[in-house]
């Protein structure tokens, strides 16, 4: 009896609000990656750095995952996920590393390619050369970054 | 989906949406809503109401399916 006696907190104003501020964070991070944008491509100065968006942004997403590791909703979702679907999540996460990792290396490969290639063989030669290179690179990479989501859903689930 | 329950519920106890509003320690708004439907209110809060109306969950949110 004596727990739904305390003092009631206006719900639906605090969901509206967290609504609010929900909006608030993808508008923030729209501005930081317009501002980036504009600093990288508009108006190009050397010592002109995108440092306080890039903190933002990584700051954010790094808070995120944190908070949301500790709630547990990480592995929630993936429970709730793996109900439904054929694939599990961990795999879905490694499938779609993989293809970013590839399509990064294939769009570096053709810009390679395509900007200091002269003639077709040496232009398909630079394009294999770039595209293995950053093969190489962007797929551990990648892979890592796939690891850290299905390090942090897998430790809750153990608990 | 209205709850007209809960609207026949206060209107029995000669509430407004105000008054009810004040007696739980919510805006007006939250009640409104909750009797048009078109906020799912929590567990407690539902409770909260039940207490102030003299009603069990059963006679006030329950829904067939």
């Amino acid at each position: 009896m004596r727990w739904f006696k305390q003092k009631v907190k206006d719900e639906w104003i605090e969901q509206t609000k967290n609504k609010i501020y929900k909006e608030l964070y993808v508008l923030v991070v729209l501005l930081c990656f317009f501002s980036i944008v504009y600093k990288e491509t508009v108006n190009p100065e050397p010592f002109n750095l995108p440092v306080a968006e890039l903190l933002i942004l990584a700051g954010t997403g790094i808070y995120y995952t944190i908070r949301g590791w500790q709630f547990g909703i990480f592995s929630a979702e993936k429970e709730i996920h793996d109900r439904s679907s054929r694939i599990p999540m961990t795999a879905k996460h490694f499938i779609y590393t993989v293809a970013g990792g590839v399509g990064l290396s294939l769009f570096f490969g053709i810009r390679s390619a395509v900007v200091y290639g002269e003639g077709t063989s040496q232009s398909v030669y630079y394009f294999f050369l770039t595209f293995a290179g950053s093969l190489m690179i962007y797929i551990p990479v990648m892979l890592l970054l796939a690891f850290i989501p299905f390090i942090f859903t897998r430790a809750k689930n153990v608990e | 989906m209205k709850n007209l329950k809960m609207k026949a519920a206060r209107a029995e106890k000669d509430l407004s949406q105000g008054e009810l509003a004040e007696k739980i320690g919510v805006s007006r708004q939250t009640i409104g809503l909750m009797e048009s439907g078109k906020y799912n209110p929590s567990l407690q809060l539902c409770l909260a109401v039940c207490h102030v109306l003299s009603k069990t969950l059963d006679e006030l949110f329950w829904q067939d399916e």
